[in-house]
């Protein structure tokens, strides 16, 4: 009787995890495809395919619930972002960036988007584990599907940190099992517990791996060399799609142990958020290369959603997803640009110089985008800055803790710098001249995928309906 | 018509910007003339504006001192547990706007009769020229704090690109310098905007708290019980009370616009590299942004601590006003010679208002909009010269007089109106400004009058600079540094004729009736100065 209830349990669970099914399944689909089928465009079109039929799987958010015995918690923010992976996800086979193994590469996305969706639900340690590791295989891989020698040396050093990463997270999580008996993350009574100390090295050593996947300092470093190496459209979903699934895993484990209550733990993580605003923004300043620029712009990015988290309640959770999803649409148009750029070798901002004269439209369109990220009106980027930084100030009014100052002021300053290293993407394109000839970049299909991105970023801003959408459906989320 | 002219003033500009956009490169006759259309419908607009404008009635609260009002929903975010967030596009103008807007439309006209000679990428050069214009008109009119701050931002990547693209040799560091100065600047609005916004607002018999960014309900000190920013609240940062902190962060902001010393260094470098046209525009309309803040945010709604401040911000317009004077006469560049003069005659706009005297404020206003046409009509005069020459040093020209009367005669009325001689515009600011500074102990007490006294020391400074300019460059024998430039040496064309006489006719007109100008905004003024004085009292006492 108590395996038939058990039986019944799980198929009714694997109802649950049917996006996650149809994104495996159709990855190895893809695998095999690539065994008979010569077309490059085959790849592509399965690919959509599956994410576009994965995300008619996705159930609705009245219908949540805790499965497979309390390892996923399907929840708001897991709806939410599953939609929004897949979505995100369909966008990428529009990047001009030739590559010699399309069936294996969007075999890897796949890969990597089927486990960052098992992270927005997975709740037992060991489910975590995986997903993690699901992911970040998939993702050394793609580092290095450019198949030059400097790809190698990034990859092999993303694995290196990335392998270092996950064994400490794997003795963490031994350690945090050993103390609370449990490796449900819901389970868990961090107050019980009669002699924390080791507990919190094993709690630290944990996050870790999260902070690793969302490049927060100390764990970034990683990150410029391999956005600089990666394939543009590898990265475009890397840099977003992984970061938020491990932002929403952390805000999960930082529920379970009760931050607000262990104020070390909570300032240790608003001292990380800190530096990572003001390591990702310095580091931006030295850039030439605008990958590169753009990826520690992505690092002052993670620390901008660790805000959003540091905020209890609705309110935060709000400010992060609103800020996760346009972060996550921001980054996907910049990399589009990168990549065109890139597909004419033009990847030094010095190699812009004077394209305004064959480029003056796209270079305006390059141009909102900057002003996105830097997060200046008229774009969306400006509303969730401004949404964040209401959030932030209206938390401080409430506890009055100067961290949360801090935190403000910091990300304040984060924009005015940001505004010297984004900036110069347009200032070589529109201010300095060149002195060979220049050649023209785009065709007329690139440039309206490129205007329709912008208009986005645009339209975002003027009229955020969707966005209060979003937030009335993740508001019933149980704190 | 006049049910929506503010919004017609507003995004005809952005519309005309559009229908550029389609216009094919090669025609820049045609784009010219769109651009020339659209600001002079703005000019007839600003025209029906002025005459429209009722200041018959003096306002007896910030609620019923608008005119043209225009109110729409536009953004409205949830935002958990602090409600919801609410963004009006909510329009209007008092006495106080009303001038600077007129001002605006004036210059944008002159602004592209003077960009008649730009030859490279014109396309891109007026779409983003009306771009500014419209967001210049926006700040001047919104009346939403959130819709003043995106018009506010907005004008930045504009005039970004215009001095950056089409601007002098060292164009890119100053275009840099000045979106970072203004950036910096606009975020500490930004933090102030955000924590007004958090703490003003109304509750309904339900219990309903619904906060705003309406700058009506800021003014009228529709304060939430303990919030940070309310009157007599108790949260402190730095041992200092928010509320003051809020102000303190307000005023640099709007220095840096403004700008005030010290805070005065990018201007210099924009104005010396921004193309005559731009130039015109930031010196007589972009600094008024920042005065205009000042009277509509800083003080309004922070009127206790603008009281509390007066001496020290008395202090920086006089420091300014002295400091000012006496580097711009040390330049050798006449163009950077009056980018100095302007942060001298800024410091007046400073001095009058912390006056807070009928005389004081209006006198600060009137000195806007006087130094907008006297300022516009001076860096066109230094276009002249470098139209001809492509360079303004003072000391590589002498004799002018003798070559170029007509032009002289304009220099020389500009100078004359810059310096403050009595029937010219400048005068009639300047002296009111003093007056109020000098009459403020007396009247209200707010800081003792060797301040305006030391202030007085500004005009002879700045007659010292402009007659001694005079002097090298227009009286003297003929002479100039290369021997090519002696056959480009022809007196103003017609072109220039079209710019600067309007202005002339209008710096004499304003100082021979400075009541066009003082009767309308006279009610308005008045109000303010008693909102301000009677409210400050009011949060002081809390």
């Amino acid at each position: 009787m108590v395996l038939k209830d058990q039986l019944s349990h799980i198929i009714e669970s694997l109802s649950q995890v049917g996006f996650e099914m149809v994104l495996i399944g159709g990855s190895l689909l893809l695998l095999l495809l690539g065994l008979i089928a010569k077309r490059s465009l085959v790849s592509q079109i399965v690919y959509v395919l599956v994410l576009v039929l994965a995300m008619t799987l996705v159930p609705l958010p009245t219908d949540l619930g805790v499965w497979f015995g309390g390892a996923l918690a399907v929840q708001e923010l897991t709806w939410l972002f599953r939609l929004v992976f897949s979505f995100l996800g369909v966008w990428v086979v529009f990047y001009p960036t030739a590559n010699r193994h399309p069936f294996e590469y969007y075999f890897l996305l796949l890969a990597v988007i089927a486990g960052s969706a098992f992270m927005l639900s997975a709740q037992h340690l060991l489910v975590i584990y995986l997903a993690i590791e699901l992911t970040s295989f998939a993702s050394y891989l793609l580092t290095n599907f450019n198949f030059e020698k400097r790809s190698f040396e990034a990859g092999i050093k993303y694995l290196i940190f990335g392998g270092t990463a996950s064994a400490l997270a794997l003795y963490g999580a031994s350690l945090i099992y050993g103390f609370t008996g449990t490796l449900l993350v819901s389970e868990m009574d961090f107050a019980l517990v009669q002699n924390p100390a080791l507990l919190n090295v094993g709690l630290l050593l944990f996050i870790g791996a999260m902070l690793f996947k969302v490049s927060l300092v100390p764990f970034h470093i990683w990150v410029p060399t391999t956005y600089q190496v990666a394939p543009t459209s590898a990265v475009a979903i890397l840099s977003v799609i992984p970061k938020i699934a491990g932002f929403v895993l952390l805000h999960r484990v930082l529920l379970a142990v009760d931050v607000h209550t262990q104020y070390w733990l909570y300032v240790v993580i608003v001292a990380v958020g800190m530096a990572t605003i003001v390591i990702g923004t310095l580091g931006a300043l030295r850039q030439t290369n605008i990958k590169r620029m753009i990826a520690y712009g992505a690092i002052a990015h993670s620390g901008f959603l660790l805000g959003a988290l540091l905020i209890p309640g609705e309110t935060g959770v709000v400010a992060f997803a609103w800020y996760a999803l346009a972060y996550g649409i921001i980054n996907l148009v910049a990399f589009y640009m990168v990549s065109v750029l890139e597909d004419r070798q033009l990847l030094d901002v010095k190699d812009l110089a004077g394209l305004s004269r064959t480029e003056g439209y796209f270079g305006g369109l390059i141009t909102i985008v900057m002003v996105a990220l830097i997060g200046l009106p008229p774009t969306v980027g400006f509303t969730i800055k401004f949404y964040l930084f209401t959030a932030l100030w209206g938390w401080y009014q409430t506890v009055v803790d100067p961290w949360i100052m801090g935190y403000l002021v910091v990300a304040l300053m984060s924009v005015v710098f940001s505004l010297f290293f984004y900036l110069k993407v347009p200032y070589f394109i529109f201010l300095k001249e060149s002195d060979g000839d220049v050649q023209s970049v785009t065709n007329p299909g690139q440039r309206v995928i490129a205007t329709i991105f912008t208009l986005v970023l645009l339209w975002l801003f003027i009229s955020p309906d969707i966005l209060n959408n979003i937030a009335d459906n993740i508001k019933s989320i149980a704190w | 018509m006049t049910n929506y002219l503010l919004s017609w003033l507003i995004f005809l500009p952005f519309g005309a910007a559009l229908v550029i956009g389609l216009i094919p490169d090669k025609q820049k006759f045609l784009i010219k003339s769109v651009a020339l259309a659209a600001t002079i419908c703005q000019l007839i607009m600003g025209g029906l504006l002025f005459v429209g404008f009722n200041g018959g009635v003096k306002p007896e609260s910030w609620a019923t001192a608008f005119q043209f009002v225009e109110h729409l929903d536009w953004i409205s975010l949830q935002l958990g547990d602090f409600g919801k967030l609410q963004v009006a596009y909510f329009v209007g103008v008092d006495g106080i706007s009303m001038p600077l807007i007129v001002l605006s439309a004036l210059l944008l006209v002159i602004g592209v009769i003077s960009s008649w000679t730009v030859q490279h990428k014109v396309k891109g050069y007026f779409i983003l020229y009306l771009i500014l214009s419209g967001s210049l008109i926006g700040c001047f009119a919104a009346l939403d704090f959130f819709l003043f701050y995106v018009f506010f931002e907005f004008m930045l990547l504009p005039m970004f690109f215009l001095i950056g693209i089409w601007g002098g040799p060292r164009r890119s560091y100053a275009s840099i310098k000045f979106f970072l100065y203004t950036l910096l600047g606009s975020l500490f609005i930004l933090i102030v905007m955000i924590g007004l916004y958090l703490s003003v607002g109304t509750v309904d018999q339900f219990g309903v708290q619904t906060n705003t960014f309406s700058l009506v309900d800021m003014m009228s000190g529709h304060y939430l019980s303990d919030t940070v920013l309310a009157p007599g609240s108790e949260y402190t940062m730095w041992g200092q009370s928010l509320r003051y902190l809020a102000f303190v962060f307000l005023l640099i902001g709007f220095a840096i616009k403004l700008p005030a010393v010290p805070f005065h260094t990018w201007l210099p470098d924009a104005h010396v590299e921004a193309p005559t046209a731009i130039s015109v525009l930031l010196a007589g309309v972009l600094l008024k942004v920042g005065g205009y803040g000042l009277f509509r945010i800083c003080y309004a709604i922070f009127p206790d601590i603008a009281i509390t401040m007066a001496e020290p911000i008395a202090i920086l317009g006089t420091v300014s006003i002295i400091y000012g004077g006496m580097v711009a006469m040390a330049q050798n560049d006449v163009k950077k010679l009056i980018a100095y003069s302007s942060v001298s005659h800024m410091g007046f706009v400073l001095l009058g208002l912390a006056a807070i005297t009928a005389e004081g404020v209006a006198g600060s206003l009137f000195q806007m909009v006087s130094h907008g046409f006297i300022s516009g009509a001076l860096f066109l005069i230094v276009g002249v010269v470098y139209d001809r020459t492509h360079d303004r040093q003072i000391e590589n020209l002498s004799g002018l007089a003798s070559k170029m009367p007509r032009y002289t005669f304009f220099v020389v009325l500009f100078f004359f109106a810059s310096l403050g001689l009595p029937g010219l515009s400048g005068f009639v600011g300047e002296v009111l400004v003093l007056m109020g500074a000098i009459g403020a102990e007396s009247i209200n007490g707010l800081f003792p009058r060797w301040i305006g006294m030391v202030a007085v020391l500004g005009i002879i400074i700045s007659a010292g600079y402009y007659l001694w300019t005079l002097q090298r460059m227009f009286f003297g024998k003929y002479w100039t540094r290369e021997a090519d430039w002696d056959a480009r040496m022809v007196d103003i064309t017609a072109r220039e004729w079209v710019m600067l006489l309007p202005l002339a006719i209008l710096v004499v007109l304003f100082g021979v009736f400075p009541s066009i100008m003082l009767d309308p905004i006279d009610n308005s003024v008045r109000f303010f100065v008693e909102s301000i004085l009677e409210q400050g009292q009011m949060y002081l006492s809390k």
